[in-house]
């Protein structure tokens, strides 16, 4: 006989009373899942069946690649703060602190520097899986729209990261950052304002963007992932595009270790190469911010570079409306393609329109990032 | 439906390119203003490279290895003629850095306001020595890392008198190594020194200090009524005299127009002596070598932690006082590979 009552509820199972009486061992297990739940929660969780063709299959590790650096870019942070002062007189000496004095903190900046890149890069390689293997399409729309909004998340952890070391590199790039946000029509100015705190760059700035790094966006990222990750599940994996995936698609294999398991080795891998990176050259810190030095030229992170490098083409009054308009063209693509791109249709080369669309933004950004650099 | 949209948001973007791509770059705007590429020019940066043991040698085999950093230099005083270009390189082992400094000078000017004998009693000369200096912020400096020399120099005010060097507030100082000609390089160093904030606005170097001295030093070579030498080196043809090595004045052993050094040196023991240095001056230019510890323990002084970058500035005084000397012109920055 179980020594706890067991209550009908919807949200757990009642257990067969007699499998768990007499002569059963209470382990441990079966003594927290008693209470909690939490044993046989975890343990479907992990034997979850999906598709055999996702197994040892890199383009189906993009999402967990992600979110194991995202992992590391938390844990860092985190051990960052220990140390970083977000105020204007003095981050940049805490930073400089942390890069070259504090034990190891070469080591943490570095990997949260560098980290910050990979994430991006890995991001848009999911973005781009996802979107070659159509699966935005229904009934997944909501796993693809909880994507860009966490894409476009991860892009603001760049920027107001960037931003807190408050050396030239980060004061200047924010400032032509804030400036372009000026510039777009009618909100311009409110918007510039908004993210300064007034009309230059100081105390304030910094401390929104640093709210903003370390509590606003990570909690919009944790719920968004939660959605994502959910979705994920409840809808399944989508189906494959390729035909010998589909003769694989037959059959099924466990959640762990199966697709864990290269997750898992792809992100020691990650971990190997970002300590590597860290150790062959620490994290870059230029010298403290001089709001005095208008000959400093700026240049952002070079993932907002083809942005900053596409202003370069156009002539200054044109300006404010490619400001309004590319991101507009490319984040709303973005948010409407689930509902554009409607048809049966999966593989992308018989929806030729569509790929050309993607393919022609990713060479814009490719190109113009290069000519930018 | 959705491929007619889709049509249509590419011929837009197929538009976008191809103004982009026609369109030219235009003064003024933000992104050229921001973009017109950033990095200071190349001479401007010094790279130390690492090698096992430092000398003061100039012409130790791994300066061949070391990068050629030549930096101009520039009048503090409007109108006045430019100094010279420096070749400036650097070094470092696990304990030290060194600087080579090579400038041109057709005169080797190796004494500082020196006695004369002219038969019948001694007069002092007005001449003065070369010097060269280079001054590392301690702390983090925002002005000085932008601005270079001009970020610790106060010379706008019409009269020269009142300028001075330093920084605006005591807890952001500078360090300062000085090598004189005439009487840091013979006792082989240059004077460890730190600048604050003004003390006395009278004072032209009122933010200037030397570091801290336990023992040595030089002391003035004058007699007692204050009109001569009291000393004269044990080598008369020598430009300097080193404690030990001279003799009380002895006028009969001097011909019209001898030349006495104007104080007995020793070199400085403590913080002040931190910088080793060795100069010659050979076929019309200087080559100094300065050599310190990258932390000397003493709290006047920059501790170096490569691969930190650090911004400096070098001046030089051709024969000259603190007006006349030449700085360079933009922030030097030094690094490490
Ligand atoms: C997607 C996630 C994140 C990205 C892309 C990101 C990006 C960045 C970037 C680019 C910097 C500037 C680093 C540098 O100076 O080279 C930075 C700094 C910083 N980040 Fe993050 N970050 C992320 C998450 C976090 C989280 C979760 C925290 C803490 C809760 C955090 C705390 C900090 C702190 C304290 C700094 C200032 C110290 C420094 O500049 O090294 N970051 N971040
Ligand atoms: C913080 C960033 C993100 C994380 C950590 C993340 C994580 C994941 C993970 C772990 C999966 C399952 C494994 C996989 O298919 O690779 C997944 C699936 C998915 N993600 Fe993301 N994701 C992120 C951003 C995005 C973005 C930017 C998009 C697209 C705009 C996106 C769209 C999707 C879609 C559509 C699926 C379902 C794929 C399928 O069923 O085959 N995700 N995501």
């Amino acid at each position: 006989m179980s020594i706890i009552e067991q209550p009908i509820s919807p949200y757990r199972e009642v257990k067969d009373q007699t499998e768990t009486s007499s002569g059963e061992r209470a382990t441990m297990a079966t003594w927290i899942d008693e209470r909690t739940g939490l044993v046989s929660a975890n343990r479907a969780f992990l034997s979850w069946p999906v598709p055999k063709y996702v197994e040892r299959n890199l383009l189906y590790s993009l999402g967990g690649l992600t979110l194991v650096s995202l992992i590391y870019q938390f844990f860092s942070g985190i051990c960052l703060l220990f140390y970083y002062d977000p105020s204007a007189e003095a981050a940049y000496n805490s930073v400089d602190y942390i890069t070259y004095q504090a034990p190891l903190g070469w080591l943490v900046r570095s990997i949260h520097h560098y980290n910050a890149s990979a994430i991006v890069i890995l991001v848009f390689l999911h973005l781009l899986r996802t979107f070659f293997f159509s699966a935005y399409k229904a009934p997944r729309e909501v796993t693809w729209l909880s994507g860009v909004v966490l894409f476009l998340i991860t892009l603001g952890f760049g920027f107001t990261g960037y931003l807190l070391p408050w050396d030239q590199k980060g004061y200047w790039a924010t400032r032509v950052g804030t400036e372009m946000a000026g510039q777009v029509p009618l909100l311009g100015s409110a918007l510039a304002q908004l993210m300064r705190g007034g009309a230059t760059l100081g105390q304030l700035t910094l401390n929104r963007f640093f709210v903003t790094h370390v509590a606003l966006l990570p909690g919009a990222l944790v719920l968004l992932l939660a959605l994502h990750l959910y979705q994920h599940r409840y809808h399944g994996v989508a189906p494959t595009i390729s035909k010998r995936g589909q003769i694989r698609a037959r059959h099924s294999v466990p959640y762990f270790p199966n697709w864990v398991i290269m997750d898992v080795l792809l992100g020691l891998g990650l971990l190997a190469l970002l300590i590597y990176l860290s150790w062959h050259e620490r994290a870059p810190l230029a010298f403290p911010a001089n709001p005095a030095d208008t000959d400093y030229s700026p240049k952002p992170e070079w993932y907002f570079l083809f942005l900053f490098h596409l202003l370069h083409y156009v002539p200054g009054r044109l300006e404010p409306f490619l400001i309004v308009v590319v991101p507009l063209l490319v984040i709303g693509s973005m948010f409407l393609l689930p509902f554009l791109d409607t048809g049966e249709e999966r593989r992308p080369w018989r929806k030729p329109v569509t790929t050309a669309v993607a393919l022609f933004y990713v060479a814009v950004i490719i190109i113009f990032t290069f000519l930018g650099s | 439906m959705q491929y007619k949209i889709y049509r249509f948001v590419l011929l837009i973007s197929l538009l976008l390119w191809l103004t982009s791509c026609a369109a030219q770059p235009e003064a003024g705007s933000v992104s050229t203003v921001a973009s017109s590429s950033g990095a200071t020019a190349p001479s401007n940066t010094i790279t130390a490279v690492k090698v096992d043991t430092l000398t003061t040698d100039s012409a130790a085999a791994y300066w061949a290895n070391a990068p050629v950093s030549t930096v101009h230099t520039k009048a503090t005083e409007k109108g006045k003629a430019d100094g010279p270009d420096v070749n400036i390189q650097a070094a470092y082992d696990g304990k030290n850095i060194a600087m080579r400094l090579e400038w041109a000078d057709t005169t080797e000017s190796n004494l500082n306001k020196a006695w004369t004998w002219d038969g019948s009693k001694f007069s002092r000369s007005k001449d003065l020595g070369d010097r060269m200096g280079v001054l590392f912020p301690i702390e983090n400096n925002a002005n000085f890392s932008s601005k270079g020399c001009a970020g610790a120099c106060h010379n706008l005010d019409a009269d020269p008198e009142k300028w001075w060097m330093g920084s605006e507030s005591a807890d952001s100082r500078f360090d300062l190594w000085q090598w004189t000609a005439a009487s840091s390089n013979p006792v082989g160093q240059a004077q460890d020194e730190w600048m604050g904030a003004q003390e006395d606005p009278a004072d032209m170097e009122s933010a200037t200090h030397s570091d801290a001295l336990k023992s040595g030093g030089s002391v003035s070579n004058v007699n007692k009524a204050k009109d001569g030498p009291a000393f004269m080196g044990n080598d008369l043809s020598a430009s300097f005299i080193i404690t030990g090595e001279q003799t009380p004045i002895d006028t009969s052993k001097l011909t019209q127009g001898a030349v006495i050094p104007p104080s007995i040196l020793a070199p400085w023991v403590g913080s002040r002596g931190d910088v080793q240095a060795k100069g010659v001056w050979k076929d019309g230019k200087w080559v100094v070598v300065l050599l310190r510890a990258l932390d000397t323990g003493n709290d006047e002084d920059l501790v170096l932690t490569p691969p930190k970058a650090y911004p400096l500035g070098v001046a030089v005084f051709d024969h000259i006082d603190l007006v006349g000397h030449t700085t360079t012109a933009d922030v030097l920055t030094l690094e490490w590979k």
